[in-house]
């Protein structure tokens, strides 16, 4: 392998992973958007029956487009692979589900780029309460606190609940991943109640809602905001993190 | 303590025993501490619920140890001679809770306890009084009444 390739080989694993995590698609439904054999323009009365080789000319577009289904033809068959799962979706057939874009990401924003481990994550500024340092007299950890919380931090009159990031948002399979280190810095996010123990702090980037790349509906992560495409990570949804712990938190009262 | 306790203890303060579990400092308040007695050996229960340690004798009274670290959910740890059973009154209940020192007796003010923010379980949201800010670190206030449920306490009192 040259060393071209070795570069690209974890560049690509990390890709391939984080676009793992907006292809969680259920599945009863098609991956319609990822452009399948059919495409409106082998609709064309000269090829009616043409089913799936696409056209040289087809591009199988890496983004999301809604694709015009209403078909000219009188007979639009659209030899869909799947039609009785297609019929499944919502009435408007092959729209693939709007991306759930926040609204601070409706326009530029800022976001601050950190790592957990070997993960680098993305938290816009604008939900951003403060940034400090791991304290040298550690946090106080709770009775019978869960494994993904390290204690509380009392910061600014209020007793901040820092969680260990790692554990929550690198999957149980990506053990390299993990941190080997202990934390060095908390970003508490929100309204202070919650704080994001972190390997290490970035730098910050000014992004436009197109440099990153959107989550749409469903997923077993909430927290995940989307992808930013210039910088290979996962840009968090802060709001979704606090309610998905305090979530996790009464789900371990009722245990 | 009761509500009215601590309405009126908004501005005058409450003592609290303070004691280490495992690098944490907690408290317990002064009122419910009956006695803190050095580490001595603990006679184990056969069929005891799994928090008694067992049972000591102390003036002819036996007393039921609790294994804190159990109920806190912490690392189990050989005691060793430095650790102490704290004597606690529950109702009309006496018991010890083991714990790895004891350190001192602290006033508190109402007006300085928080409410501890959920972290963990209902269970240990139950007995948590509060937490206090002092320098560095964070006082965990425990109510021992809600330490055990009603049910278990009925057990302590049985073994």
């Amino acid at each position: 392998m040259s060393v071209e390739e070795k570069l690209l080989a974890p560049q690509q694993a990390l890709w391939n992973y984080l676009d793992a995590l907006l292809r969680e698609i259920p599945p009863s439904l098609p991956e319609t958007d990822e452009i399948q054999d059919w495409d409106p323009a082998a609709l064309e009365p000269a090829a009616p029956t043409v089913e799936a080789p696409p056209r040289p000319v087809v591009e199988r577009p890496r983004i999301i487009r809604r694709q015009p289904v209403v078909a000219p033809a009188p007979r639009p068959v659209p030899e869909v692979p799947e039609p009785i799962a297609e019929q499944a979706v919502a009435p408007p057939p092959a729209e693939p589900p709007a991306a759930l874009q926040p609204e601070w990401g409706q326009a530029e924003f800022q976001a601050l780029l950190f790592s957990v481990g070997g993960l680098t994550l993305a938290v816009p500024l604008v939900t951003l309460n403060s940034v400090v340092p791991w304290p040298e007299h550690g946090v106080t950890p709770m009775p019978n606190q869960p494994a993904w919380c390290f204690g509380l931090l009392h910061y600014r009159e209020r007793n901040v609940r820092v969680v260990d990031t790692g554990t929550l948002v690198i999957p149980p399979d990506r053990e390299e991943l993990r941190p080997t280190e202990p934390p060095e810095h908390i970003l508490i996010v929100g309204d202070g109640s919650w704080g994001l123990a972190c390997s290490a702090i970035g730098n910050v980037v000014r992004l436009a809602p197109d440099d990153v790349r959107w989550r749409r509906g469903g997923g077993r992560r909430p927290w995940l905001a989307g992808t930013v495409l210039g910088h290979l990570c996962a840009l968090l949804d802060t709001d979704a993190f606090a309610r998905m712990l305090a979530d996790a938190g009464r789900a371990g009262a009722r245990s | 303590m009761t509500d009215k306790d601590r309405r009126q203890g908004d501005t005058a303060g409450s003592r609290w025993v303070t004691f280490r579990l495992e690098e944490e400092t907690y408290g317990i308040n002064v009122m419910q501490v009956q006695e803190v007695l050095p580490m001595t050996e603990i006679a184990p229960v056969p069929g005891a619920p799994p928090y008694v340690m067992g049972i000591i004798n102390l003036r002819g009274n036996v007393v039921t140890v609790i294994d804190t670290r159990m109920r806190f959910g912490l690392v189990q740890r050989e005691p060793d001679q430095a650790c102490r059973i704290v004597v606690i009154e529950a109702g009309d209940q006496v018991a010890g809770i083991l714990v790895d020192s004891v350190a001192e007796v602290i006033e508190v003010k109402e007006s300085e306890v928080d409410t501890a923010p959920s972290v963990g379980n209902e269970e240990s949201a139950r007995y948590i009084y509060g937490v206090v800010s002092r320098g560095n670190d964070l006082l965990i206030l425990i109510d021992v009444n809600k330490m055990l449920t009603r049910e278990e306490w009925q057990e302590v009192a049985t073994v």
